[in-house]
């Protein structure tokens, strides 16, 4: 698998042969009509052409084209044509010759333009055109404000890739991490950070000089749950987005660490060693009640919840290993999840549809991301990094982010679902930390 | 009817021994010698002007009696003759009836006759004509078989030359269709959510290749689906085509099946 992954030549290589053999064997000839069937096909990023948009504003600082351009690139799902590659630089509809794009294989094509209206306000147009058959597939024209152009970028990127790949696109979702900054002359800095989905417009949310820990998105995307050590213990805050406001929910002695929000909003997964160990705890946020869920001697923490709210995953150490468990909440039954997939498995998380856990796998000193398909129980590689940490799917499960360890510090990193395509986000200052991917926001 | 005189004498003396011997037989008459006494005296003692009255009377009672018989046999005459009549009459119809039946069975026989014949001439008219169909058609038979046996060596011939001529006509074509079916497929885009879906597409073909019509004729239900198909047939335009015109015609237009197994 990661034989043919590694060289992606190879593997479309291998599908043309599968499609040759194949073909012999399958031509039918109708009474009237003679009939090909095709029965395969091959699973390439789909070719487009994102032409820069006209600009007769005066501010030209956010480039609309170039971010939904390496949005539909960095999916692994597209193949952008990069402008130096383009044979013409149509704005309009009139100005697109098919042929142009056609000799290229362009299937697609977006053009557009932004118009200054009023003062603050742009508005932004743009067509997503079928160059084979000439079809308009999308056509907007929105008043943004100067400071929108980013999100408007990143709503017509979610447009595009919903029309082309029939899908919802997962762009205007956002990321928080943690980054620590050691550079500073006031020692260690720790922040909290939130940023657009390509790591762009990056915001403090919460800004520390002791350590921040385990950012959690509340399934809204308007509050974020973490670990904070001000006051050199431990403590569970959970903060609005919007205004700021945050409140200190759970402390207490030991650790209090990892939470979890349930998709229902109302409880919280934690780690918390109150009772001498570090055991998996529910909080429920109305009534501010714990419940303790695990019992056992060994650690039991990063726990998650599966989409449908029906259990928890968590690590724990209790057998060969660092490995993951699963707690099912209806019948209060534990089974271990992770067997003959070596002996250090950490920090899952579920996929959207719940059929899948992104994991770090360690192994010789190499942690790599791996999904688990858990009907199938194969896994599979879809990282190569030596350390590669804290994976969270995007939520419309296509992509996965997670910080990866370079000689350059530790940076934040997405990759295709299928392990495809990789890519490092803007580089940030510092280490960057436990990204973790926020809800789409409808 | 008046009776005649004779008849009547003849009548009356008949009447008069009747009853002399009726008189004379008064007592049993027998051989024997009875004592006669009395009786003899007295008989003996009848005299003449009795005898006469008595004869008188006689006479009249006769023809009292000649009149009624008279009459009696009047009525008797009259119905005998009417009998008679009647049974003449009577006879005479069933004759009649005899000769009336016997004219109608005649006539009945002659049509039977008539139809029998009729009936025999149209049988043997059809069997005739039967007869006459069944030659013709055998002798059609004959000719379509010796025909047929003609044909077949033709058709053999004939046969032999279009197998070897289609059968490299089929090798081209196929050859061909291979070629398009790879560049298509090379082409076709399929993301994971193609599961299960299928379309029809019909194309029409230039004698260079180029697509000139792309006609979804049954549809996937799924708009990208459907225009990924699309999109294959026309980015793999222009398709490889025959050399020959004739094979190409063959080819003008065609159908594309996409079914993907993911």
């Amino acid at each position: 698998m990661s034989l043919i992954r590694c060289c992606s030549t190879c593997h479309y290589l291998a599908r043309a042969c599968v499609i040759f053999i194949c073909s012999l064997f399958c031509l039918t000839t109708g009474a009237e009509n003679l009939v090909i069937k095709i029965e395969k096909g091959v699973a390439t990023a789909l070719p487009i052409a994102i032409v820069p948009f006209e600009n007769s504003t005066e501010d030209s600082r956010v480039d609309v084209a170039e971010i939904i351009r390496s949005n539909l690139q960095r999916s692994g799902l597209f193949r952008s044509l990069p402008v130096s590659d383009m044979p013409a630089l149509p704005t309009k509809l009139e100005d697109v010759y098919k042929k142009n794009w056609t000799t290229l294989g362009i299937e697609n094509l977006v053009i557009g333009r932004l118009i200054q209206k009023k003062p603050g306000t742009v508005d932004l147009q743009f067509r997503l055109i079928d160059v084979y058959s000439g079809k308009t597939l999308l056509g907007y024209s929105m008043p943004v404000g100067d400071d929108e152009l980013r999100f408007a970028s990143h709503k017509i990127s979610d447009y595009i890739y919903e029309k082309l790949l029939d899908r919802p696109g997962a762009y205007t979702s956002l990321l928080a991490y943690i980054t620590v900054d050691q550079s500073s002359t006031e020692g260690t800095v720790y922040r909290l950070q939130v940023s657009d989905s390509d790591g762009h417009n990056a915001r403090t949310i919460v800004k520390s000089s002791e350590p921040l820990l385990s950012p959690a998105w509340s399934p809204s995307g308007r509050e974020l749950v973490y670990v904070s050590f001000e006051g050199h213990n431990s403590a569970i805050y959970l903060q609005e987005l919007a205004t700021g406001k945050r409140e200190k929910i759970i402390y207490g002695s030991g650790i209090n660490s990892s939470p979890s929000f349930s998709q229902d909003g109302k409880k919280l997964a934690v780690t918390l060693s109150r009772d001498g160990n570090p055991e998996i705890y529910l909080y429920d946020l109305n009534r501010k009640k714990l419940t303790r869920v695990t019992q056992h001697g060994a650690i039991d923490t990063e726990p998650a919840w599966a989409p449908d709210g029906s259990g928890l995953v968590y690590t724990s150490d209790r057998g060969d290993g660092p490995q993951i468990y699963h707690f099912d909440l209806r019948n209060k039954q534990t089974r271990r999840v992770t067997y003959n997939m070596g002996r250090y498995n950490t920090r899952a998380r579920y996929s959207p549809d719940g059929e899948k856990l992104v994991l770090v796998n360690g192994a010789k000193g190499i942690y790599r991301i791996v999904l688990l398909d858990l009907r199938t129980k194969i896994y599979e590689a879809v990282t190569t990094g030596e350390l590669d940490e804290s994976p969270s799917f995007s939520p419309n499960g296509a992509m996965i982010i997670y910080a990866t360890i370079t000689k350059k510090g530790s940076q934040l990193a997405a990759v295709s679902a299928d392990g495809f395509t990789k890519q490092r986000l803007v580089a940030q200052s510092g280490e960057v930390r436990e990204p973790v991917w926020g809800p789409l926001i409808r | 009817m008046q009776p005649t005189p004779i008849v009547l004498s003849t009548g009356i003396h008949f009447i008069a021994v009747i009853i002399i011997i009726s008189i004379s037989s008064q007592g049993p008459v027998t051989l024997e010698p009875t004592p006669i006494k009395s009786e003899i005296v007295n008989a003996i003692a009848v005299d003449r002007e009795a005898l006469e009255r008595e004869i008188k009377s006689i006479r009249s009672a006769e023809a009292q009696e000649e009149k009624v018989l008279k009459r009696q046999l009047d009525l008797a005459m009259r119905k005998r003759n009417e009998a008679v009549k009647k049974r003449e009459a009577e006879e005479k119809r069933l004759q009649e009836i005899k000769k009336r039946t016997k004219k109608l069975e005649l006539a009945a026989r002659k049509a039977a006759a008539d139809k029998v014949k009729a009936e025999k001439k149209a049988l043997l008219a059809a069997q005739k004509a039967e007869k006459e169909r069944k030659l013709a058609a055998k002798a059609e038979l004959e000719r379509k078989k010796a025909e047929k046996q003609k044909n077949k060596v033709e058709a053999a011939r004939d046969l032999a030359q279009a197998n070897a001529q289609s059968a490299a006509d089929e090798n081209e074509i196929n050859k061909v269709l291979v070629a398009i079916r790879g560049r298509v497929m090379r082409s076709f885009n399929v993301l994971p959510n193609f599961q299960g879906l299928s379309c029809i597409l019909n194309i029409r073909l230039l004698s260079d290749g180029n697509v000139a019509g792309v006609v979804v004729v049954e549809s996937s239900g799924n708009e990208t689906f459907d225009r990924h198909a699309e999109n294959a047939v026309r980015k793999a335009s222009p398709l490889p085509v025959p050399e020959s015109v004739r094979l190409f015609q063959k080819m003008r237009s065609l159908s594309f099946e996409f079914d993907p197994m993911l």
